[in-house]
């Protein structure tokens, strides 16, 4: 477990570093970028010092991670706020969509296999489910996002901060492809144990249908469901992002957007690694957990 | 051996011709000429898929922006193909020594990060050039296939041909010119699953404003300005998505059957 933390340091320290590297080595000048190529050189100077780009790169780097350390990475030079305030409230609401979204597909893909384990007619329902694992979640949130524009126009797509139930539409988008995915794992995993030799014989010792599925099925799949669960937090991210810009949910992506549009460096940098710090932080958890279920990982 | 090189031959003749065949044509039909007269025209004989608010015609434009995001794509997937095939087999020869735990550490550091906002921060740094967009999402997208070749690789070490050329001597990277065809195959076969992820992250760039500058048309700026006038103009928003939903789930179907191929 120290193990796992220490992995987990480096790896924020990595991320910081691909990002310093990013922002602070190529060799464009940020803040001409920033200021555009008609602007005088002692604005671009005066930027320079503000951005602290002027002294060698090892202090520059030093002074950063230190900034960082105490939260405080600096203002961001279009909305003048710390950074870092902006960045958590905005990741505040994506995460709120993105877990959202992940829950809806848990309980759907749930309640598919419950029924198909129960009704074994009604197989046919899961091989379906299987058409949504072919298009990228990108691809299928934002057809389901213009199909839906299309045929009910009269259908408030609008994000309302007071109102919650307004994030239901834009988290059952996002849903398609988890459900699609956890659908199909959670699936083959059943199938392949209803085979083993184990199942069988607990099947003729006569447990009913219900011990069998929640107390033999699920436990057994749980932590593959986890591990998915959790790589889907990441892959769905990239299509929260164009869904947030498209139902205008103040979340990362019209701030990513924004500060892409009008070059915001400072916040581009804080977004990356706040961003890599949850990731990473609900990767390590992730792993926790999986000790805790079943000891024989390593 | 043979079979499996057609193969190959195959696949990268169809992605490196089908695409500029597609702007080819996109070209033909004339997607940037402006009419005034008949903007928002729903499909009709003359523009078979309507017209924008420009009156462009969509057809010419769809089929040019589907040519262009397959070439984007495609020159993306060689870029990290190559870097996955050197940096997973060098992983795959040193198992478990100093050169292996450093290149997963660093899969581990890009895969724990959404990758779109790597690829748009890395884009924002850059002055906008298509070259510098196919190496930096090439950069990015390298992980998933190298694992493949790496495990490939160690699997290969542990064959008793290998074990021969090691018992008679031979040098590490003798060993690794020797492995890294055997691992090309499955390397783009599985990487072929990645074309629609590389395909998305394309149109999911040109969504956030990179990629081709207008007035070249590309499939995200497509669907975003359809998707906003979906009101107005049903067809700008259905064509696009259709072409993209079509492109994928073809390329899908394609690697599938290639990869359960009997070889």
């Amino acid at each position: 477990m120290i193990k796992n933390i220490i992995y987990s340091i480096s790896l924020i320290i990595g991320m910081f570093t691909l990002s310093f590297i990013l922002f602070n080595l190529i060799p464009t000048n940020p803040a001409r970028i920033i200021l555009g190529p008609s602007a005088p050189e002692e604005a671009v100077k005066k930027l320079q010092k503000e951005l602290n780009l002027d002294k060698p790169l090892h202090s520059q780097y030093i002074t950063e991670l230190i900034n960082f350390l105490k939260l405080k990475p600096g203002k961001s030079i279009i909305l003048n706020k710390p950074t870092i305030n902006e960045t958590i409230n905005k990741l505040k609401n994506s995460s709120q969509l993105i877990i959202l979204s992940l829950l809806i597909a848990l309980i759907i893909s749930y309640t598919l296999n419950l029924i198909a384990f129960y009704v074994p007619k009604l197989k046919p329902i899961i091989n379906l489910t299987k058409l949504g694992v072919i298009l990228p979640t990108f691809v299928s949130s934002i057809t389901i996002a213009v199909l839906l524009t299309l045929t009910l126009p009269e259908l408030s797509l609008r994000y309302q901060p007071q109102n919650i139930s307004t994030l239901i539409l834009p988290a059952l988008i996002l849903s398609f492809y988890p459900t699609a995915l956890l659908t199909h794992i959670l699936n083959n995993k059943i199938n392949e144990i209803t085979q083993s030799q184990y199942f069988i014989s607990t099947l003729a010792l006569g447990f009913s249908k219900n011990y069998l599925f929640h107390k033999i099925l699920l436990k057994s799949t749980l932590v593959s469901l986890i591990s998915t669960w959790t790589n889907l937090l990441s892959v769905a991210f990239f299509s929260t992002i164009t869904i947030e810009i498209i139902f205008s949910i103040p979340g990362i992506g019209p701030l990513l957007l924004q500060s892409i549009t009008q070059k915001d460096f400072p916040m581009l940098k804080t977004i990356l690694i706040i961003n890599a710090f949850f990731f990473i932080l609900v990767n390590t958890l992730t792993e926790i957990i999986y000790h805790k279920i079943d000891p024989r990982i390593k | 051996m043979t079979k499996k090189f057609k193969i190959l031959t195959v696949i990268i003749i169809t992605l490196a011709i089908t695409p500029n065949l597609l702007i080819k044509i996109g070209e033909k039909l004339d997607p940037l000429s402006i009419n005034l007269n008949s903007t928002y025209q729903p499909p009709s004989q003359k523009h078979p898929l309507g017209t924008d608010y420009l009156g462009r015609d969509l057809l010419a434009r769809i089929i040019y922006a589907t040519g262009l995001s397959l070439k984007m794509s495609s020159i993306t997937l060689s870029v990290s193909l190559i870097l996955s095939l050197t940096l997973g087999s060098i992983a795959g020869i040193f198992y478990n020594k100093i050169p292996d735990k450093i290149i997963s550490w660093i899969s581990s550091l890009l895969m724990t990060t959404p990758l779109i906002l790597l690829i748009s921060a890395t884009l924002s740094t850059l002055e906008p050039n298509p070259e510098f967009t196919y190496l930096t999402i090439g950069l990015f997208t390298w992980t998933i296939p190298a694992r493949l070749v790496r495990t490939e690789t160690i699997q290969l070490k542990n064959s008793t041909f290998i074990t021969a050329q090691k018992a008679l001597g031979f040098p590490n990277y003798l060993i690794m010119i020797k492995i890294i065809p055997l691992t090309i195959y499955p390397a783009v076969i599985n990487s072929l699953f990645i074309l629609p992820e590389l395909i998305s992250i394309e149109v999911a760039l040109s969504f956030l404003g990179f990629g081709p500058q207008p007035p070249t048309p590309s499939l995200g700026k497509l669907i975003l300005t359809g998707t906003l006038e979906a009101n107005i103009a049903w067809w700008q928003a259905i064509f696009p998505i259709t072409a993209l939903v079509f492109l994928i789930t073809s390329i899908y179907f394609l690697s599938k059957k290639l990869s359960q191929l009997q070889i």
